[in-house]
């Protein structure tokens, strides 16, 4: 009744004041729902993959780097157990004058839909070699129908075949890489690809699978790897995981920012209506009502807030449904599915238990102070300030104490995987510390800024300082809002420029070849057949070539292990000006070198994970028997993020492995060459061999392609931190200036010109900013530095740490922030009605 | 003339409310007026009106030879800044700031530094008897003081007209007395052009010149306090 009685109507009074609280929990419930529908439609795609490529199989026979002899098909369908044995292969290609790259997805007609899903939307399957099927989106986008003939251009060159059918593309094989894909029989794969080999054989069986699994161990050679297909998943599952954490983490801080709002609301509520608390207790209204009043005045809020924000988290869930959320590893360089983005709805009840628990808790604080009020306090109005500065001398304490124990924890923890969400907890304990100090940091402000404002910005600076450094517990909450916006926002563009500076530096170190021509293979990473020798010599004796640096790509097994090895002829490799992306050891091709004294670097997850370091040694056993090769350093840039790669000299591996193949040339053109022309007379004259020819362009295209799903799930939390700093830090200056109103009319009333109010209410928003960037840039950086390189050295690339550039940026963007949400207060502020204002209670 | 009002007429509400009808008021340096009425008679419009708080819908208001209403916005704050002192019945001073900071608010806002002006803020205090309670926040002081310290304010910028409104509408009757009488001396020892509204016909007293608004209009003016105090 209470409420109903004075609550409901100081809210409708305050109108503006309690649409801007809900705004800030509209905000975080928006953000609690959306989050969570990226990471579940991550897992949609993780899962659907496997279910389109592996269909209704039980074991999965999976390729290593050279592929499956298909002539083991027959002697796995011999197996015990075992129904069906449907083989794959699989690889890129284009149509003859198009430039998106396809699928090309190589299967038995004869079988294949009896593990794997097609749904036949025109024409018929296909019945043999020369027909092909199509998704409804490709042949849609390149007007493509059933019967058509088709020029195919793989790896070796062209091949013709005619549209048999077209699939709906909304499920099964269609639906991967986003219906650019071609499905074809395995002889017209073969030949694009230029190899017959397989990358999986999906097995159905009848029932014992552990048993049919250890009985394909015995006629299956030791590379290829016999599971469960959704040991596919492994890797991005790990990934997802870590990421799951950071995601929650960037939930729940959104979600605090909102209730850091109703916790200011609630607070200069309770303020205002000390007179009326005072009332209402000396008239027999007892604490507990009080407290309740003002608790429930807080649940009303995040309620009415929380139910708006998940209907604006579906509205952006369904406004985002073409985003590409695809899971951040794709280690099996096969195609992907992608999953529409879809409302997790069983997180929105959550999610309005959140926002309004959030904001009961968020109200209780207030509510209890207001509880305690004596009606003779009513009238001093500033004692919540003096209470707030004589505890300052505990917050202190406590946020040290939470900061050395968290410092103490990071450095101390190992830097493994089992360790990676205790350690970010630890760092965001910190940033809990940081909010507890920030209230101390402006207190202790108090002495300095005033004057030194004063004397910049004459009266507005002075009025400006003084509301932000005396009256901090007004200013307090959102100043750590914006600090933990600004921390969050420089983690996400911290995050972003990593993965673009790790690009930009492998483009400008690595990626300097004008051409490749590179072995056929399901990716451009993942060459299958090596290259001729008669090319190697062609293209060595080209005069347009000024040099050919030659690398093998292949791995090696050893019982669980697999090593991925890249060997590469590191004289004309560095003669070139080409280097490794080094991370750790001394910058020292000299010892790899040393034939005699085999020497490696190493680069992948597990570089992290066995915490294997400079001056290790791994024992490989080699065609030469059991090898020691010396750790001398890891670098960046993994072939498979979950596996260990080990990069050598071509030297050392051609006399450990007794093996001269090669897969990669990497090709530098002399400077008059035309590289497009170069191009085309090496595909006209390797037309014959299982080899591609690609341009710089093209490895970049594809190097670039691997990273999209990362930085674009990153990009669109960075946006939507800037939307909520700006919306946060608006709702915040307007409550402030509405809440001031009768202060701001006074000075008016004294001569104030308006310019000077306007100057006056900016500048308070830059200096709460500035004072929030003084703990958000160390704070930002150390958690960027730590968090980013920790997750980036796990998928085996290079964090190019944080750049001052960077750092200027984000800050150029925070000032723009404040300069915009506290512009419209401001000139509110400035255009004031005077005799209104001094009339304000 | 320090105050001139000619035929001034304001309203409220888009004209609902008619708060003053064709004023005319002249008031000369060193006055000490005091405006009487009832609630809602227009005593605090014609007091807004003199400082420049608001803009008449119809005739002139004159102060210190401006014409008030051909101002600009920035100019009528100038003008207020360095010429009316305000006195307002709820105190209006700045809680982050203490009783100097506030008094000496007036000519920081003119671009003054502290340290140029702490001298008269802290001679206008002694003058109002706080030299103890110099560095008090508001909240640290009781009403009498406050205002003691709102008038100290209203003096710093040695402004010739002072306005006060209300000023012991919020204080017991022996602080209002001692205000008064604090105003009484300033206008007389400064030769300070004063314009107090207020209710109390004890406050009214003080003056030298009482003018008494009825809906809007001047009803009755009396020059001489001892009549007042008679009837």
């Amino acid at each position: 009744m209470i409420f109903q009685w004075t609550g409901w109507r100081h809210l409708r009074h305050h109108w503006i004041r309690t649409v801007l609280s809900i705004l800030g929990i509209v905000m975080g419930v928006t953000a609690f729902t959306f989050v969570p529908s990226i990471s579940r439609t991550m897992r949609s795609s993780a899962s659907i993959t496997l279910d389109d490529i592996a269909g209704r199989a039980d074991i999965e026979i999976r390729a290593d780097q050279n592929g499956i002899d298909p002539a083991l098909v027959e002697s796995v369908r011999d197996v015990e157990g075992v129904e069906l044995a449907v083989p794959l292969s699989n690889g890129i290609g284009r149509l003859a004058e198009d430039h998106d790259l396809l699928v090309f997805f190589g299967i038995d007609p004869a079988i294949d839909r009896q593990v794997r899903t097609y749904k036949l939307t025109e024409g018929d399957f296909i019945a043999g070699a020369g027909e092909v099927l199509l998704p409804r989106t490709l042949a849609d986008d390149k007007d493509i129908s059933v019967g058509d003939r088709l020029t195919l251009g793989g790896f070796t060159g062209s091949h013709e075949a005619v549209v048999s059918g077209i699939l709906d593309d909304s499920a099964g094989v269609a639906r991967l890489n986003g219906g650019y894909l071609i499905v074809m029989g395995l002889s017209d794969a073969y030949q694009l690809r230029g190899a017959e080999s397989l990358d999986s054989i999906a097995i159905v069986t009848g029932g014992d699978t552990a048993r049919v699994k250890d009985s394909l161990a015995t006629v299956m050679p030791d590379e290829v790897e016999i599971g469960d297909p959704s040991g596919r998943n492994r890797a991005a599952e790990q990934l997802l995981d870590a990421l799951d954490i950071q995601m929650s983490m960037i939930n729940l801080l959104v979600l605090a920012l909102g209730a850091m709002l109703i916790y200011n609301t609630m607070s200069v509520s309770v303020t205002q209506r000390r007179k009326e608390i005072g009332v209402l207790r000396s008239m027999g209204v007892s604490r507990r009502q009080i407290q309740r009043m003002f608790v429930m005045e807080a649940g009303a809020l995040g309620a009415i807030g929380s139910a708006l924000g998940i209907v604006l988290g579906i509205i952006v869930v369904y406004a985002s449904r073409n985003l590409p959320v695809l899971p951040p590893s794709n280690t099996a360089n096969l195609p992907q599915s992608t999953a529409q983005l879809d409302v997790a709805y069983g997180v929105l009840p959550i999610a309005f238990m959140a926002g309004t628990l959030t904001s009961v808790v968020a109200g209780y604080l207030p509510a209890r102070y207001a509880s305690r009020l004596e009606p003779v306090e009513s009238m001093r109005l500033s004692q919540a300030e003096r209470d707030f500065v004589s505890h300052s001398r505990q917050r202190i304490v406590i946020g040290l104490v939470i900061v050395l124990v968290s410092l103490v924890g990071v450095f101390s923890l190992p830097r493994t995987l089992e360790y990676f969400a205790i350690n970010t907890n630890l760092i965001y304990l910190m940033l809990g510390a940081a909010i507890a100090l920030f209230g101390p940091a402006l207190i202790g402000l108090g002495r300095i800024l005033p004057p030194v404002m004063n004397r910049l910005f004459g009266a507005p600076g002075l009025i400006a300082a003084d509301n932000l450094t005396k009256r901090p517990r007004r200013v307090v909450v959102t100043g750590a809002m914006l600090m933990v916006g600004l921390w969050m926002a420089l983690l996400a563009t911290g995050s972003n420029f990593g993965y673009t500076a790790f690009m930009e530096e492998w483009q400008a170190n690595e990626n300097i070849w004008d051409l490749t021509v590179m072995g056929a293979g399901t990716s451009y990473f993942t060459p299958i057949v090596s290259i001729p020798p008669e090319v190697i010599e062609d293209a060595n004796t080209r005069p347009e070539v000024a040099a050919a640096v030659m690398e093998r790509y292949t791995t090696h097994t050893e019982g669980e292990t697999t090593y991925y090895i890249r060997a590469i002829d590191f004289n004309a490799y560095l003669a070139k000006g080409a280097r490794l992306i080094w991370n750790e050891g001394e910058e020292d091709y000299t010892a790899l070198q040393n034939a005699d004294k085999p020497s490696v670097v190493v680069t992948g997850m597990s570089v992290v994970i066995d915490g294997i370091t400079t001056g290790a040694t791994i024992t490989v056993n080699t065609p030469s028997g059991e090898v020691d090769f010396v750790v001398v350093g890891t670098v960046y840039g993994a072939l498979a993020p979950d596996q260990l790669t080990l990069v050598m000299d071509l030297g050392t591996y051609r006399q450990v492995w007794h093996d001269n193949r090669v897969d990669r040339l990497m090709i530098a053109l002399e400077p008059e060459a035309s590289t497009a022309e170069v191009r085309r007379d090496m595909q006209r004259d390797y037309a014959v061999y299982s080899v591609a020819i690609v341009d710089n362009a093209d490895m970049q295209a594809a190097f670039i392609e691997r990273f999209n799903s990362i930085t674009s799930v990153s990009r669109l939390m960075t946006a939507l931190l800037v939307v909520i700093l700006i919306g946060g830090l608006t709702s915040t200056m307007f409550i402030l200036v509405y809440d001031r109103r009768r202060d701001l009319g006074m000075l008016r009333a004294l001569g104030m010109v308006r310019r000077q109010i306007v100057s006056s209410v900016i500048l308070e928003a830059l200096l709460l900013v500035g004072v929030a960037v003084l703990f958000a840039v160390p704070g930002g950086i150390f958690t960027v530095t730590y968090n980013s390189s920790f997750v980036h050295d796990m998928i085996g690339i290079k964090y190019a740490g944080v750049q001052a550039n960077h750092v200027l940026m984000t800050l150029v963007v925070v000032l723009v922030v404040a300069l915009v949400a506290s512009f419209t207060p401001a000139r509110t502020a400035g255009r004031m009605d005077v005799l209104q204002a001094l009339r304000y209670e | 003339m320090t105050v001139q009002l000619h035929n001034v007429s304001h309203e409220y509400n888009y004209g609902k409310v008619q708060a003053l009808r064709g004023i005319n008021l002249d008031i000369r340096a060193g006055q000490f007026v005091a405006i009487m009425g009832a609630s809602g008679s227009g005593k605090s419009t014609l007091l807004h009106l003199i400082a420049g708080l608001t803009q008449p819908r119809d005739g002139d208001v004159i102060v210190l030879g401006h014409h008030l209403g051909k101002l600009s916005d920035n100019d009528l704050t100038l003008f207020r800044r360095r010429n009316i002192g305000l006195i307002f019945q709820a105190f209006n001073l700045l809680p982050t700031m203490t009783a100097l900071e506030n008094v000496m608010l007036p000519l920081i806002i003119d671009g003054k530094s502290k340290r140029e002006i702490r001298a008269r803020g802290e001679h206008l205090l002694r003058l109002v008897q706080l030299t103890d309670r110099m560095d008090h926040r508001p909240d640290e002081l009781s009403g009498g003081q406050q205002q003691r310290v709102a008038i100290a304010r209203a003096l710093m910028n040695e402004a010739p007209v002072l306005l006060a409104d209300e000023p012991t509408g919020n204080l017991d009757s022996k602080s209002g007395e001692d205000i008064l009488y604090l105003l009484r001396e300033l206008v007389e020892r400064e030769n300070r052009t004063m314009v107090m509204v207020t209710h109390d016909p004890r406050a009214a007293a003080y003056a030298d010149r009482i003018i008494t608004l009825s809906d809007g209009q001047i009803s009755e003016e009396l020059g001489i306090v001892a009549e007042v105090m008679v009837s």
